[in-house]
């Protein structure tokens, strides 16, 4: 293990031999075979024969909106998040790393959870509506939150903090010697930004494009209650399903499936040709703010008022579980606020079930997701294994692939006992639900502890070898204190994606495998909205409290 | 530190596999939280050796559930959906036979003849309206009076792909007019006409509820439903039978085909469809019993004094075609008129 760069299997060490076979073994068994299924499966649609007419133009439909969406809504997370990223980089603020963390609350809210938010806030017996409503004194107002509208601003706000995370930290890199220099060569702002500026984001930017593009093609839950009678591809997947027609399901994930990889192969040629790199000798330069830079009344008011906006909905959330349970009909502002829902919530001698299980899933699923994950792209990296593309493209995959479409293959392959279910039918078990979630968020921890592994000096651990430390010492001492910080980042962004999901839970939960996220859907599913509300609130403060631990250790195993 | 975290992640996994010895029973039912917890805690007081596990979900997901369990059954019993999605998961072999005690006193309508399955509740639909805005004469009576243009963008519709019930009321529709007209085609253009007047497809119940409470002024919904709102949590709902003949659903109950614990099951089948368990779900559920052998002075006045004339339907028409009418309304006829 001490020597490096050695290009032949032959010469792995047999604990990297084991670690390849597991990973070969999730890739076939849990992201090939399932996809195989589901396409074998999908291909029935062409002999049902009298169907695929009315077939065609529901898939047309509902490709073309959900590509629309998801354009649209990357396009509107990128403008947000570069406004924002811009702002909180040139400008100094008051309270602006608090006022930045609160900017990236959506990303930590479960998108049932927003969703719902939204829906508290904005529909006709809204909070906000009826605010607006009393303080004007007019009966009803003329906009009704739905449809396209709805949808997109839904969309922006569950995706715009990518954006606003990968430029504002690709800012932070820019050396501002060269700003300064096409500055004082005569460049105009705009000039300088598109010319200096932007290239050098472009990384960030497909970076967060591609992540929010396929969000957004994978979203269901904000389709599914605001969509109508728009169609999309997930609430299309959802109904053909629903409706029996499971070779029709199957097609139409097939055909996402195709979209997403479609786009990542395209933004990945895009970077490809457009990367540009500076060359700085010594330090990089980084922006100092100036008494020119303090920001404005105009841009402290900008930055107040979108706070508010992204405050609101979870604010409603908080109000309406504080509201006695049906008194949204009548007038709720003078009823008193209490925790009777919240009361009711864990009187329930189940109540704790959910979230144990949502917790220890969420768990399983991170567990996984590094096994798999950081060997994988420790071998990619540092044994630079022949296939490491392949390996990363194929644990890529999942990406493009929406929870609907993951739950239904892993129905449709594990109904019956196999090799990779261990030999028992796995659906309908406990283990299927975490095995879904570390496929689904897999992607996310091998970009992240690659870049990691990326960004590791190899002479550090030449250093180390040469002073005689072991192999394996070497690996815990230099490499791993190195790898971690990027490792835990995305370890938590899989728990929270984990902990709050609902997508793919719906198909496959049982009965000792409920969720919180069941949970709220099932309250919802009774009219008790105060119940559901009250759940949202303590999934959101569970999965702040992650953040917040999460972040205090990565900055401790940084300071190491 | 570490290692405590590691015992902790032990530990939490281990709770989770730790099993007892009584005897399972899975209920998949969209009878809601409240009325499977009742019946559960009830049942088990007297059948300690016997766990109730029950899943609440729609009844066009149960079916769907079912049919994907085959090969790998995972439900005992399935308590609630509309006849029609009864039938068609007969004629997928995916129930058992099972005889009820009380199998004599509910109507032929209301069972399957192989004993399949059983009626347990009546559900008449109804026109329920906006009282704040209409009165029972102002809002629409008839089943036509819906798609007159003076309600256009004025009804809410439940989604009806995911809903049973909606999709049971859209084929009667068709059904109705294959009776009366021979074909189809004056259903579809039924249908069609009520599209243009439908202001919203709702995603679930509470939706409709919403919009319906709000700008919207009519809806097609379930009558006991429409009381329990009104009771429960004062929405302003009122509504009218259509005098021309509702169309009435029969809710039942089966057991699933490949029960590990058939005695268990059929002990909690006869206890939730026992005479003083409906009045019961009568009271406090607002459910309609469908067996006939209740004395009417047990039970609550709104379903004493409940007067409403059923249409005569053939439900075996609209159970065989369900799915091929749905699937044509929804490519040829939803939203088009937007």
């Amino acid at each position: 293990m001490s020597k490096i760069n050695k290009n032949n299997l032959f010469k792995l060490s047999k604990l990297n031999i084991f670690l390849l076979a597991v990973i070969i073994f999730f890739i076939t068994g849990y992201i090939l075979y399932p996809l195989y299924s589901l396409v074998k499966d999908s291909l029935a649609v062409f002999s049902s024969g009298n169907q695929t007419g009315s077939f065609y133009s529901i898939a047309g439909s509902s490709v073309l909106n959900s590509v629309l969406l998801s354009l649209i809504t990357a396009a509107g997370s990128f403008l947000t998040g570069l406004f924002f990223a811009y702002i909180f980089h040139f400008k100094k603020l008051p309270f602006g790393n608090f006022l930045y963390s609160i900017l990236l609350i959506p990303i930590a809210a479960p998108p049932l959870v927003s969703t719902v938010a939204f829906l508290f806030l904005l529909n006709e017996n809204g909070l906000l509506i009826k605010i607006i409503t009393m303080l004007t004194g007019i009966e009803s107002i003329p906009f009704k939150f739905e449809g396209w509208t709805a949808i997109i601003i839904i969309h922006i706000y569950s995706f715009y903090p990518f954006f606003l995370l990968f430029i504002y930290s690709a800012l932070k890199k820019i050396d501002f010697s060269i700003i300064e220099a096409s500055y004082s060569l005569g460049a105009s702002k705009i000039r300088t930004f598109f010319k200096i500026i932007f290239p050098q984001l472009i990384p960030s930017v497909t970076g967060a494009s591609l992540i929010v593009f396929m969000a957004s093609m994978a979203s269901f839950t904000a389709p599914l209650i605001f969509g109508g009678s728009i169609r999309f591809l997930t609430t299309e997947i959802y109904s053909s399903k629903i409706n029996g027609d499971s070779s029709a399901a199957s097609m139409l994930s097939v055909l996402l499936t195709l979209i997403s990889l479609l786009f990542f192969l395209m933004l990945r040629y895009y970077r490809s040709r457009n990367s540009f790199e500076t060359r700085t000798k010594g330090t990089v330069k980084s922006f100092v703010s100036d008494s020119n830079s303090k920001a404005g009344i105009l841009t402290n008011l900008t930055v107040y008022t979108f706070i508010t906006i992204i405050l609101l909905p979870i604010l409603a959330l908080g109000f309406l579980s504080l509201i006695p349970e049906g008194s949204l009909m009548r007038n709720y502002f003078t009823e008193p606020f209490s925790l009777e829902n919240y009361f009711k919530v864990f009187k329930d001698p189940k109540f704790f079930e959910p979230f144990v299980n949502s917790i220890k899933m969420a768990a399983i699923a991170v567990i996984i997701t590094i096994i798999v994950g950081v060997s994988a792209s420790f071998l990619i990296s540092r044994k630079k294994i022949r296939g490491g593309k392949i390996i990363e493209g194929l644990l890529s995959l999942p990406y493009g692939i929406p929870g609907t479409v993951i739950a239904l293959s892993f129905i449709i392959s594990f109904n019956t006992p196999n090799l990779f279910s261990g030999f028992i039918p796995l659906t309908g078990t406990f283990w299927i639900l975490p095995l879904a979630y570390a496929v689904r968020n897999m992607p996310i921890i091998t970009q992240s502890s690659l870049a990691g592994f990326n960004a590791f000096d190899p002479s550090l651990e030449e250093a180390s070898s040469s002073l005689g430390a072991s192999g394996y010492r070497t690996f815990r001492k230099v490499i791993l204190p190195f790898v971690i910080p990027s490792v835990l980042s995305g370890a938590m962004l899989v728990f929270i994606n984990s902990v709050g999901e609902f997508v793919s839970t719906i198909l496959l939960y049982t009965y000792s495998t409920k969720t919180i996220s069941v949970e709220i859907y099932s309250q919802l599913r009774l009219y008790n909205t105060g119940a559901a509300a009250a759940y949202g609130i303590i999934l959101f403060i569970m999965v702040m409290i992650v953040v917040y631990i999460s972040r205090k250790s990565v900055d401790k195993s940084v300071s190491f | 530190m570490k290692k405590t975290l590691y015992l902790f992640l032990l530990a939490t996994l281990l709770y989770g596999c730790s099993s007892d010895n009584k005897k399972k029973v899975v209920v998949y039912s969209p009878h809601g939280k409240e009325m499977l917890t009742e019946f559960e805690t009830q049942f088990e007081a007297i059948h300690p050796d016997i766990d109730i596990q029950w899943l609440d979900m729609g009844s066009q997901e149960i079916i769907d559930r079912i049919r994907t369990e085959k090969e790998n059954p995972l439900a005992d019993l399935w308590w609630g959906a509309p006849a029609t999605i009864f039938m068609r998961a007969e004629k997928l072999d995916l129930l058992e036979t099972y005889k009820p005690t009380w199998a004599e006193n509910v109507g032929t309508d209301s069972k399957s003849k192989s004993d399949k399955w059983y009626g347990t509740f009546l559900t008449p639909q109804v026109i329920a309206f906006n009282e704040k805005t209409l009165t029972k004469e102002s809002a629409p009576k008839e089943w036509d009076d819906l798609i007159k243009p003076e309600w256009k963008d004025k009804i809410v519709i439940r989604n009806p792909m995911a809903s049973g019930t909606m999709r049971v009321i859209f084929c009667a529709m068709i059904a109705n007019s294959v009776k009366t007209t021979g074909s189809e085609a004056a259903g579809f253009e039924w249908l069609r006409k009520l599209d243009e007047n439908t202001s919203v497809y709702a995603a679930d119940p509470t939706q409709m509820y919403i919009k319906l409470a709000g700008n919207d002024a009519a809806t097609l919904w379930n009558m006991p439903d429409i009381i329990l709102q009104k009771n429960l949590y004062q929405y302003p709902f009122g509504y009218n039978f259509p005098e021309a003949g509702t169309v009435v659903l029969t809710d039942g109950i089966a057991i699933v085909k490949g029960t590990k614990n058939p005695e268990a099951v059929k002990e909690f089948y006869e206890f939730v469809t026992s005479q003083q368990s409906l009045i019961l779900q009568a009271e406090k559920f607002y459910r309609i019993p469908a067996r006939s052998d209740i004395p009417k002075d047990k039970l609550p006045e709104w379903i004493a004094d409940a007067n409403y004339k059923s249409m005569d339907l053939d439900w075996e028409l609209i159970s065989d075609n369900e799915n091929e009418w749905m699937k044509k309304w929804d490519s040829e006829i939803k939203g088009k008129s937007k």
